[in-house]
């Protein structure tokens, strides 16, 4: 493959960002990479800077209260940073597009649906309302709303939130975007609907080729649409690399206790038998550790930890991880003997 | 037309909307609300019939028939000058409702996209908007509006500026809290993710969700304003004689009190009246607007 030499349609370079009246940053040296086609999986708990990164990408974080301190956000080898709001304004919703967390609130309640997803094309397309209108159904109907044409003209509060999430999401199809963020975009929804939606969204996809950044925190979610997963921890990514490679093999401690896989390696680990939550929570900006943020919750956790911030290291190509005790099975044999 | 609603059964299944209007369904549940609307349809029709009407004009003055008591000639009496009261009354209804529909349009044009400018930047934007509103909000109401109305000089429509200008902090202030909860909806930040101007986002997201309480604001101002108007009138700032109006009517009556009391009592009423028929609607409205009430 040559997969080296295509320009990433994303690609975050060591990412900063640091919110004001806060010691740290929030975001600290955050890189990940998208290809055409592919869909990264951007995985971690509440808080732990998933949705800053998304919209950051997207260029919606308030700019009073944030600022980019360090690094490139490159969309298809530009960078966003420095693109002026009017700019982003013009890329927003054309060329990027974004599915929130929430459809029930996520539309305007006083306009009918189909004018919203009109409104999204007429805001980047030269066309008249009625051609406009005529995208919209044919939106709808790739997202296979049952009785499209009926449906244009409901208001949001009458549609269940599975339909609306379909509205959000031919809304943010609608320009054929290259890149779709994705935040959350089942969390809101019941079992059954969340399995409809991404099996939509895994098929939009292909027929449209374009890539997807997920945020998520559902490890199901993962396996289910994802080629390549990130995992975040207090704002850094701890690891990354192919979906198969983060599930058979993870590496990192995060990673180990989020996939609730520790019992096989945590019986050698001072008789604890199940580590199926982490202890503990993320740290406070205020009392960030200074090494490895992970330090204080880690159950591999020594000295050097605290030393200075572990740098990523490759286990296999295209598999990376931020531990100093990577990869873990070495320092076990050690530890062991 | 005609057909529709000789058969209103067949037209109801066939163009049936498929949202039947909550709001209205609401208001015309609600029993004080609807007397309160029939009130003021009352009063709008008749101020609006006024030169259709078989009355004598308001200004005619007859020296033979002074202060007469009501009769079937006079159905309310005559005035300190053998002016018919009825026909004041009525033509005086203009003045009033003119004036409270006409200043609270002022307010509201003034007072809303201040609220909405000062609630969606925030920042220095909101700063100067907001300490302004403060300091205006300082004053009372009625001693803002005199002190303006006399400024501006008396006519009434000095008088509807200066009542207009008055309620503007009152409507900054409802708008731009309201613009502040709603900014932080999700949908205005999907807005933002289709790529719309902050133009755009005020008079498409914001403005249209935050119309309820505005709505119900200015109906509650409107008899506000018409008291204010009264007051204006009654001081000689408002409406100048000879034309009628409910304020100067009262301000002449309170001479003949004792003589003629009938000269304050209509007056008096009729501002009662419009004043419990818009606060009885506000209050409708507020509740039919409450996506919470059933």
């Amino acid at each position: 493959m040559t997969s080296e030499d295509v320009i990433p349609t994303l690609e975050l370079r060591e990412v900063s960002i640091r919110f004001r009246s806060q010691p740290v940053d929030l975001i600290d040296r955050v890189s990940l990479s998208i290809r055409p086609g592919r869909t990264l999986a951007l995985v971690g708990e509440s808080g732990c800077g998933k949705s800053v990164t998304s919209l950051a990408t997207m260029g919606l974080l308030p700019r009073k209260a944030a600022t980019v301190t360090h690094g490139q956000v490159l969309f298809r080898g530009e960078n966003l940073i420095d693109k002026t709001t009017t700019q982003m304004e013009a890329l927003r919703g054309n060329r990027m597009a974004m599915i929130f967390q929430e459809p029930m609130t996520s539309l305007n309640p006083v306009f009918t649906i189909g004018d919203q997803v009109a409104e999204a094309v007429r805001r980047h397309r030269n066309c008249t309302k009625a051609e406009a209108r005529a995208r919209a159904l044919e939106m709808f109907e790739l997202v296979r709303m049952p009785a499209a044409a009926k449906r244009l003209d409901d208001y949001p509060h009458q549609l269940s939130g599975g339909m609306r999430q379909r509205v959000m999401i031919a809304m943010a199809l609608a320009n054929d975007p290259e890149l779709l963020i994705a935040d959350e975009p089942t969390t809101a929804l019941d079992v059954t609907i969340q399995a409809q939606i991404l099996e939509l969204m895994r098929d939009l996809l292909k027929e449209t080729g374009a890539a997807m950044l997920m945020i998520t925190h559902d490890l199901g979610v993962v396996a289910e649409i994802a080629d390549d997963v990130a995992v975040m921890y207090a704002g850094r990514v701890v690891e990354s690399g192919p979906v198969d490679a983060i599930f058979n093999d993870p590496q990192h401690p995060y990673t180990l206790g989020l996939m609730g896989s520790m019992p096989a390696l945590a019986g050698r680990v001072q008789g604890a038998s199940r580590l199926m939550t982490i202890p503990g929570s993320v740290p406070v900006p205020e009392a960030m550790p200074p090494g490895c943020r992970f330090a204080t919750r880690c159950p591999f956790v020594s000295s050097e930890c605290d030393a200075a911030r572990p740098s990523e290291r490759e286990v296999v190509p295209g598999h990376r991880v931020a531990c100093i005790k990577a990869p873990l099975e070495t320092h076990f044999a050690q530890g062991a003997a | 037309m005609t057909d529709a609603s000789l058969m209103p059964a067949a037209g109801a299944t066939a163009l049936a909307p498929r949202k039947p209007n909550r709001t209205w369904t609401k208001l015309k549940k609600n029993r004080s609300a609807m007397v309160g609307g029939v009130v003021v349809a009352l009063f709008v029709l008749i101020a609006l019939l006024a030169p259709l009407l078989p009355i004598p004009s308001p200004s005619a003055t007859d020296w033979g028939k002074i202060r007469l008591a009501p009769s079937t000639e006079h159905w309310m009496g005559t005035d300190e000058i053998g002016r018919d009261i009825l026909s004041r009354m009525i033509w005086g209804a203009r003045a009033s409702l003119m004036a409270g529909v006409i200043s609270v349009m002022i307010a509201v044009m003034i007072g809303v996209p201040l609220g909405v400018l000062a609630g969606y930047f925030g920042g220095w934007t909101d700063q100067i908007i907001a300490r302004a509103t403060d300091a205006l909000l300082a004053m009372p109401f009625l001693i803002l509006a005199i002190a303006l109305a006399a400024f501006l000089g008396p006519s009434l429509t000095n008088a509807m500026i200066a009542i207009g200008l008055s309620a503007v902090p009152i409507f900054i202030r409802l708008t731009r809290g309201q613009v502040l909860s709603v900014k932080t909806e999700d949908y205005v930040e999907g807005a933002r993710a289709i790529g719309l101007g902050h133009l755009r986002i005020m008079s498409h997201y914001i403005l249209p969700n935050v119309f309820p309480p505005i709505l119900v604001q200015a109906t509650l101002t409107i008899a506000t304003a018409i008291i204010a108007e009264a007051s204006l009138s009654f001081l000689g700032l408002g409406q100048q004689p000879p034309l009628p109006s409910w304020g100067s009517m009262l301000a002449t009556a309170r001479n003949f009190l004792s003589q003629a009391p009938w000269m304050a009592l209509w007056p008096g009423a009729a501002i009662f009246m419009v004043v419990m028929g818009f606060n009885l609607l506000g209050d409708g409205l507020r509740d039919a607007l409450d996506p919470k009430e059933t």
